[in-house]
């Protein structure tokens, strides 16, 4: 793991509590990579072509609407906060809807160009990811072949890495655009594999914690 | 554990039980669990209204994924940063509850959750919740509540809770209510008074609330009761809500509760639509028509009805077409008075669209694209891509058919009930002035012809057209009704009609010139095809077939870019189709069907306004198959999030939508200018369809299976069926047998009427 971009990592890594593999061996290896990811390790997957930045100043997190793809996103938050880090979370609508419940895939309807897709995209950052103060996030939505999209925003961009989410299952047919993009990435990965099973963590703050009710009035109340 | 009471066990009845919901799962909505990722949608469907508020579905001790809000119907502020966009104004969220255990706070994420229940009963018109809770502890406790908006008392809305804990220790539920805060607000006050909570509210350039609110907590049981005044821009407060509520207090809860159902009970009658054979459509249709229902207000006409309701922020509660041309004709068969105050929100901006119209360089009304209290447009100029890109938005601009919309609308209004003193007091001067409006929108041409350029027509993929057929037929049938409401009100009370003429400046010049405009647009029909072309040079564009691309439906312009959609054929919803919808009468099923089979595949249903129009329009084709698979896609639009933005509202448009699919699609019902036509057709799956609908005064109720038709009126009225001729029927009960492709002449049943 390249020296500074593995301490960029390990500052991802050690408030989520994730152990890092941190091989030379499978940071090249793609086969390994997604073996010891599929296991639950946050792995680097840097090929020989994919350039070795200096620093983190773009981050590409490609997503597809669904929870498991979601992980990558919830990396995101634990990026310390003013380190002058711009993440593109770039959605790539897919033509069949997922079929993961929960997922909130890109809109296939839209009645007022004027307000649906930014509804959309506020309804996404509170579904999907929370970001630190001071990390400037574009959420771009597009469509295509996923892994093509990716690669080709990766390049535009251009990304210092890519960070994907995935479900952490190898069987076949699985994992196909991870897998693609790992081929022809521009910049190393980073594999955030899905957290497995439990149910959902709920956090509950009370409705005080919504910005539209900060005041309170002390309620009145008599006995019947 | 074995020692302490069952909390799963239900209570025994008594006067004081706890209310219940209905047993019918075709009549109620349950949600199990919950889902963080989804808790939003679910506020959305488990919103309780009244037409005058709004209150999500939030549980009420709140979790970090809510959305909580009480909206309040017809008000709203300006946020000083923007000018053009007010909102809908925030209520107090008046269900908040902190539940606790001694010291403990109980939240869905202490300890396990063995049950959580939701159930919003559409029957009753309540939102019940069941929660039971292992502690740490191992202490559970038990939670229950209902909440409503009252429906027969609409400035009230009631809560009550319940808490109980296996160890014998009280759950104490009260907590203090948070209050709005929003740049949209001005000031927000509130003090104590006799043991209520009085709260006033203030937006920023707009309206006025007071909400009071009591609470009494005995015994683990909370009642909570709080009443809500309005005063719009210039009106006075509708009531004293201290009054309405120290009135409801001294009647109680449950005198409050039983006669909120008892007013469902009776809405339901008279619009209920029941289906047999297909338990899905059954369902989707009782949701659909509880939010159309709880949107409506039959007592005030200070609101319209926004594109989400009071259900959800989406759209800051702006009013669109979706409310003339979707949500409209539900009221207008099931309560036309709710239809009346509708209207009566377009009369009262007329001054507003008449600004519009003659800031463009138009004369008439205008009405606004997307409009708040006040009637000024208040469509977005500009708004963020998808792909990040800032585009304009021209539908402010450009989409002018919303006259033609409201005009029509009224016009409905008046085949629907005959109301002369609406026609005479506001509806005339509505068609007069949209009339009046497609006069001078309309452009002559070298050729002789009257155009009307750069316009939008419902299929919002294609901007900046030419004689878009819809937006031309619309205006047409406009100067049309213009000259009829003329002639109409010239024999109805002719001292009106000079009194208008003279007030709008009206000369006979314009009145001819009304017709000339009308003879001269082009309808865009090819007789020898059968087809509307959709707008000039659209039949030129690239043909794409809109299956070939993707499943539908699917964002067309995001799928292939929005350059290359607009130089296709693919179109965003029912553009000509809607046009059929609109103006059926005359139409061949063959011409219909010719423009269904064109148009159909070329559309991607990008809009939610879309699929039930294809079913409605797909069952007067003859095509009942396609038609109910478009009916099950508008029904998924929000139950399916099929939008993807049900978090921020239930899309009332497509709620209205399948309405009109059930009833004026397999329904065949069609009022006109000498009869209500009725021609119900089912699909296979469907073995029986019911509804009642009000027209001109009489009640009718409708029920057909395949091959009969039941018919109950309450009075006479002229009514055909089919292709019939009408003829007068009296008071009584009819049937008629389908024979063929025809249906027989009605025969008086000699059973006594239904109840």
């Amino acid at each position: 793991m390249p020296g500074a971009l593995a301490a960029r990592v390990a500052a991802l890594a050690v408030p989520a509590n994730w152990k890092v593999t941190a091989s030379r061996a499978v940071a090249a290896d793609l086969a390994g990579a997604l073996h010891a990811s599929a296991a639950g390790r946050l792995v680097l997957f840097s090929p020989p072509s994919a350039g070795i930045p200096e620093r983190l100043a773009q981050m590409l997190v490609p997503h597809d609407g669904t929870p498991a793809t979601s992980a990558a996103l919830q990396a995101i938050r634990h990026l310390p906060p003013g380190n002058h880090t711009e993440v593109v979370a770039l959605h790539v609508a897919a033509t069949n809807a997922p079929s993961e419940p929960g997922s909130f895939p890109a809109l296939r309807m839209v009645d007022h160009d004027g307000h649906d897709w930014r509804e959309w995209r506020e309804e996404f950052r509170r579904r999907f990811f929370r970001c630190p103060p001071g990390v400037p996030v574009r959420l771009q939505v597009t469509a295509g072949l996923s892994p093509e999209v990716i690669v080709r925003t990766a390049r535009m961009i251009p990304a210092d890495l890519i960070v994907m989410g995935w479900g952490g299952v190898l069987k076949a047919g699985r994992a196909l655009t991870l897998r693609a993009v790992c081929e022809a990435t521009p910049c190393p990965v980073l594999l955030v594999p899905a957290p497995r099973g439990g149910r959902t963590h709920l956090r509950t703050e009370g409705a005080r914690g919504h910005p539209m009710y900060r005041r309170r009035a002390s309620i009145a109340h008599s006995g019947l | 554990m074995s020692d302490l009471p069952d909390l799963s066990a239900p209570d025994s009845d008594g006067a004081d039980a706890f209310p219940e919901p209905v047993d019918d799962p075709l009549w109620k909505l349950e949600v199990v669990d919950y889902d963080r990722l989804r808790e939003r949608e679910v506020e959305s469907w488990f919103t309780v209204a009244n037409g005058r508020t709004g209150t999500r579905g939030s549980i009420e001790e709140g979790t970090a994924e809510s959305s909580p809000a009480t909206y309040v119907a017809g008000v709203y502020g300006r946020p000083p940063d923007s000018e053009t966009e007010p909102e809908l104004m925030l209520g107090p969220y008046w269900i908040y509850l902190a539940p606790r255990l001694l010291e403990t706070h109980l939240s869905l994420d202490l300890g396990e959750i063995l049950e959580h229940r939701r159930v919003l009963d559409f029957r009753q018109g309540i939102l019940f919740r069941t929660w039971r809770q292992r502690l740490p502890s191992g202490v559970e406790t038990r939670f229950r509540s209902a909440r409503f908006a009252s429906i027969s008392d609409r400035a009230l809305a009631a809560l009550e809770a319940e808490g109980r804990s296996s160890d014998g220790f009280p759950i104490t539920l009260v907590g203090e209510i948070p209050l709005p805060s929003a740049p949209s607000l001005e000031h927000v006050a509130f003090s104590r008074h006799d043991g209520l909570l009085n709260v006033e509210l203030v937006a920023r350039k707009g309206g006025r609330a007071w909400f009071s609110i009591g609470t009494s907590e005995v015994d683990n049981r909370l009642e909570r009761m709080t009443a809500v005044s309005r005063a719009g821009l210039g009106s006075e407060p509708e009531i004293s809500t201290d009054e309405a509520l120290t009135n409801a207090r001294n009647e109680g809860i449950r005198v409050l509760r039983d006669r909120h159902r008892s007013a469902w009970e009776q809405l339901w009658r008279s619009a209920d639509v029941a289906v047999e054979g297909d338990p899905q459509a059954q369902l989707s249709l009782r949701f659909a028509l509880y939010h159309l229902i709880s949107s409506g207000d039959p007592e005030s006409d200070l609101a319209s009805i926004g594109a989400r309701g009071l259900t959800g922020p989406a759209y800051q509660g702006h009013v669109f077409w979706d409310t003339e041309v979707f949500v409209l004709p539900f009221f207008l068969y099931t309560q036309p008075r709710v239809a009346r105050n509708l209207l009566a929100y377009r009369y009262r901006t007329l001054p507003a669209a008449r600004t519009r119209a003659r800031n463009l360089g138009y004369r008439g009304a205008l009405f606004a694209w997307e409009s708040a209290d006040d009637g000024e447009d208040c469509t977005p100029r500009m708004a963020v891509a998808p792909d990040g890109r800032v585009v304009p938005i021209l539908t402010g601009l450009q989409e002018h058919h919303i006259s033609a919309d409201v005009g029509w609308a009224v016009w409905q209004y008046w085949e629907a009930t005959r109301d002369e003193e609406f026609l005479l007091h506001c509806g005339a001067e509505i068609l007069v002035e949209t009339a009046r409006f497609w006069a001078s929108r309309a452009d002559r041409g070298r050729d002789g012809r009257h155009h009307i350029t750069h316009v939008i027509g419902p299929d919002e993929y294609h901007e900046d057209v030419n004689d878009n057929a819809f937006t031309n037929s619309l205006a047409k049938w406009n100067l049309e009704r213009g000259l009829e409401i003329a002639d109409l009100l010239n024999g109805i009370d002719p001292s009106r009609w000079q009194e208008l003429v003279s007030r709008l400046g009206l000369h006979q010049t314009e009145l001819a010139d009304w017709g000339v405009v009308a003879q001269g647009l082009p309808s865009m029909f090819d007789p020898e095809s059968k087809l509307y072309e959709e707008f000039a040079g659209f039949f030129q564009l690239e043909d794409i077939i809109a299956a070939d691309l993707a499943p539908r439906p699917f964002a067309g312009d995001l799928l292939i870019g929005r350059e290359r959609t607009r130089r296709s054929q693919l179109i965003k919803q029912a553009d000509v189709l809607m046009l059929l919808h609109m103006l059926p009468n005359g139409l061949s099923r063959e011409l219909v069907r010719a423009n269904y089979r064109y148009y159909e595949p070329r559309t991607s249903h990008g809009s939610s306004l879309s699929p039930s129009i294809h079913s409605a329009v797909a069952a007067s084709a003859g095509l009942y198959e396609e038609a109910l698979t478009y009916f099950h896609m508008g029904a998924a639009v929000d139950l399916s999030d099929r939008m993807g933005n049900a978090a921020l509202g239930v899309h009332l448009a497509a709620a209205g939508g399948l309405w009109q699919a059930a009833v004026i699609g397999f329904g065949g019902v069609r009022s006109q200018a000498d009869c209500l036509r009725i021609d119900p057709r089912l699909p296979h799956s469907w073995s029986r369809l019911q509804f009642p609908l009000a027209w001109r005064g009489t009640n009718i109720k409708l029920a057909a299976d395949r091959s009969r038709l039941e018919i109950d009126l309450d009075s006479a009225a002229m009514v055909a069926l089919g292709d019939g001729r009408p003829r007068r029927l009296s008071s009584g009960r009819y049937r008629a047998e389908l024979r063929g492709d025809r249906w027989s002449e009605a025969e008086e049943v000699k059973a006594p009427r239904s109840a």
